[in-house]
């Protein structure tokens, strides 16, 4: 009897074991891949519990923020540059615009209710900040709520900007068009009786599945991938799809940008193919699309008429027009973040145990690599 | 393996119960949960059969004989209950055997859940890999039916709780938000182990079932508070599923509920 009752306690315990080891995992582990942009011969890398600011020529550490981490703010969107701010969004809710220079705090805005997964835009001097919590928020260059506008689902994409609207991509499936400012008679109240909610987007149109990766503008046409495997090109004037490519079916999830070049688009898909599109119709350029060998999950960059992409399994390589795929170099690494391109270096944001950022050249040699020290 | 046996099948049976019930994906995990349940409850049932002969084996005027015989002797008393154990069609890993297979039914049922339930772009990615159409496909005829790919985002509102985060119940004049759920975790943990612990044959054995008793619900109950809501509504539903499966079957002991006195032992 002892025995028995020995026997279902010790199962008891392996349970819980295995229940709190898959809980704390997703609690505790990172959740995301890194994020960074680049501006002015500067790096801003945003992983775990600090921001990075770093020189692109030789990756020396300018500033970190927080000074001091804490394990209750975790960032992973990419920081936003412009002007003397960069702004940055966690998993805590808050968003926070930081001196360019020095990295010192300048605001906190923290009204949203889930984490920030998605990169902020500023365009004309106002801050567009995507969150999770369904809501896109719009921001005065002091950290004032202007307006926001809610969609059916979170909101992991980076809004994109032409000359006339602004754009939100979101997981719910949905391109929403939005003006970039509104007069109060045009908000409504929400349910706290704040005027500041956008009723109605300008106009949308349905992609039928989620969007997880920036979407691209480039002449006129948004370029967006889907999980369901489709890329679409929409026309933005005649508010409509111009065309979509899903390889008869083939296509496995998009995960990341795709890269417009001068008359083709490139992307990746999740089963590791790299696919090359006519910009103006959609066609595939190739009679099949170039094995990388494992997921391409990252977002790739356009470097002198090529498109440089990164596999999983941590092969960095480069593909034209005419296919002609060259591997640069294999890091020991599992790759999910978009490569960057500054003047002559690939950025690349491995997050492995001993490099978090890495700069290599042309031909794939390392030029320098950042670890945090404690 | 683990992941084409268990996992990938459940998280197909949670998007289409989602999917076919209007995307609640609260109603979603309910439904699941007693789906496997009621597939895992032919098995439910030969354990307590094998629990119960056990129970009765220890009331038994010929094991109490035997073990009175041989209380010196540890190797002729574990011979002499291995041959009564023949004599009398019980086998002691047959309750223990049902738990084992429920095991990995119970792992990957909670697995899928949290899976399913992922809101950071590592856990979507694990999650879309993990997304087949093979049970959609099956179901083709049913009209309305969306490729599984097309669910996500799940809808995670569910009554006034966001299941892929920690549940907390906000009352108008109070600042701080309650964990509602949590506390539905306690009770109904408190109230499954108590009610499906047989009282205990000796001190030792008891002491082991009080402390089950106590520490579970409360750990349960802390998971509750700590992690998404969507896990939480499914340790409620358990418990209270298995509860009244254990009801159905007449093997509650709800004298176990009653308080009980402190025998006062006279000098």
């Amino acid at each position: 009897m002892i025995n028995r009752k020995f026997i279902k306690i010790i199962v008891s315990a392996i349970m819980l074991g295995v229940l709190l080891s898959s809980c704390s995992s997703s609690a505790g582990a990172a959740s995301s891949w890194p994020g960074f942009s680049i501006s002015d011969g500067k790096g801003y890398f945003a992983y775990g519990s600090q921001i990075f600011a770093l020189e692109d020529k030789n990756g020396s550490l300018l500033w970190r923020y927080p000074e001091e981490a804490s394990a209750g703010r975790q960032f992973y969107a990419a920081p936003e540059v412009s002007g003397n701010l960069v702004i940055v969004g966690d998993y805590t809710n808050t968003l926070a615009a930081l001196d360019k220079q020095s990295g010192k705090e300048k605001w906190q805005f923290s009204d949203a209710d889930d984490r920030y997964i998605g990169s902020a835009l500023m365009a004309g001097g106002n801050i567009y900040a995507p969150n999770t919590d369904h809501y896109l928020y719009a921001l005065d260059e002091n950290g004032d709520l202007l307006w926001r506008f809610k969609a059916a689902g979170p909101n992991w994409t980076k809004p994109v900007a032409d000359e006339q609207y602004l754009y939100l991509v979101s997981m719910d499936h949905f391109v929403y068009a939005l003006n970039f400012e509104y007069t109060d008679s045009a908000l409504v109240a929400d349910k706290d009786g704040n005027r500041n909610l956008v009723s109605a987007p300008v106009w949308s149109l349905d992609l039928g599945a989620a969007v997880t990766a920036n979407p691209v503008i480039s002449e006129g046409v948004l370029y967006a991938g889907t999980i369901d495997g489709h890329l679409y090109a929409i026309d933005l004037a005649g508010k409509k799809i111009k065309w979509s490519f899903n390889g008869d079916g083939t296509v496995a999830s998009i995960w990341g940008s795709p890269v417009v070049t001068a008359s083709a688009v490139f992307f990746g898909d999740e089963d590791g193919n790299v696919y090359a599109l006519d910009k103006m119709n959609g066609k595939a350029l190739w009679d099949s699309p170039f094995a990388a060998g494992s997921p391409v999950i990252a977002g790739g960059v356009a470097i002198d008429g090529k498109v440089a992409f990164a596999s999983n399994a941590g092969k960095i390589f480069t593909i034209d027009e005419n296919k002609d795929p060259k591997t640069l170099v294999t890091l020991e690494a599992t790759l999910y973040s978009p490569l960057g391109f500054d003047t002559d270096k690939i950025l690349v944001a491995p997050a492995s145990k001993d490099k978090y950022f890495l700069a290599l050249n042309a031909d794939g040699n390392e030029i320098w690599s950042f670890y945090p020290a404690k | 393996m683990w992941e084409t046996l268990i996992i990938k099948p459940f998280i197909s049976g949670l998007l289409f119960i989602y999917d076919l019930i209007g995307e609640n994906f609260g109603l979603a995990i309910i439904l699941f949960t007693i789906m496997i349940k009621l597939i895992t409850h032919p098995i439910t049932v030969k354990q307590i059969k094998s629990s119960n002969a056990l129970q009765a084996m220890q009331t038994d005027k010929d094991w109490i004989e035997i073990q009175k015989k041989y209380k010196n002797d540890k190797d002729r008393l574990a011979q002499e209950q291995m041959k009564f154990y023949k004599e009398k069609g019980i086998s002691p890993f047959a309750s223990c055997l049902p738990t084992l297979i429920q095991f990995p039914i119970i792992i990957g049922l909670y697995q899928s859940i949290i899976q399913t339930m992922g809101n950071a772009p590592l856990q979507m990615l694990n999650l879309v890999s993990k997304i087949s159409p093979w049970l959609t496909n099956v179901f083709s005829f049913i009209p309305g039916l969306k490729q599984p790919i097309n669910l996500i985002p799940l809808n995670s509102e569910f009554l006034w709780m966001n299941l892929g985060r920690p549940e907390r119940f906000y009352i108008p004049g109070i600042s701080f938000g309650i964990p509602l759920l949590a506390v539905f975790v306690v009770i109904t943990s408190f109230l499954q182990t108590k009610l499906m612990s047989n009282p205990g044959a000796d001190d030792q054995s008891k002491q082991m079932t009080g402390m089950m008793n106590i520490y579970m619900p409360l750990l349960m109950g802390w998971f509750a508070y700590s992690f998404a809501s969507g896990l939480a509504l499914y340790f409620v539903a358990s418990n209270v599923i298995t509860i009244i499966q254990y009801a159905a079957l007449g093997k509650l002991n709800f004298s176990n509920l009653a308080l009980k006195k402190k025998a006062v032992v006279k000098k």
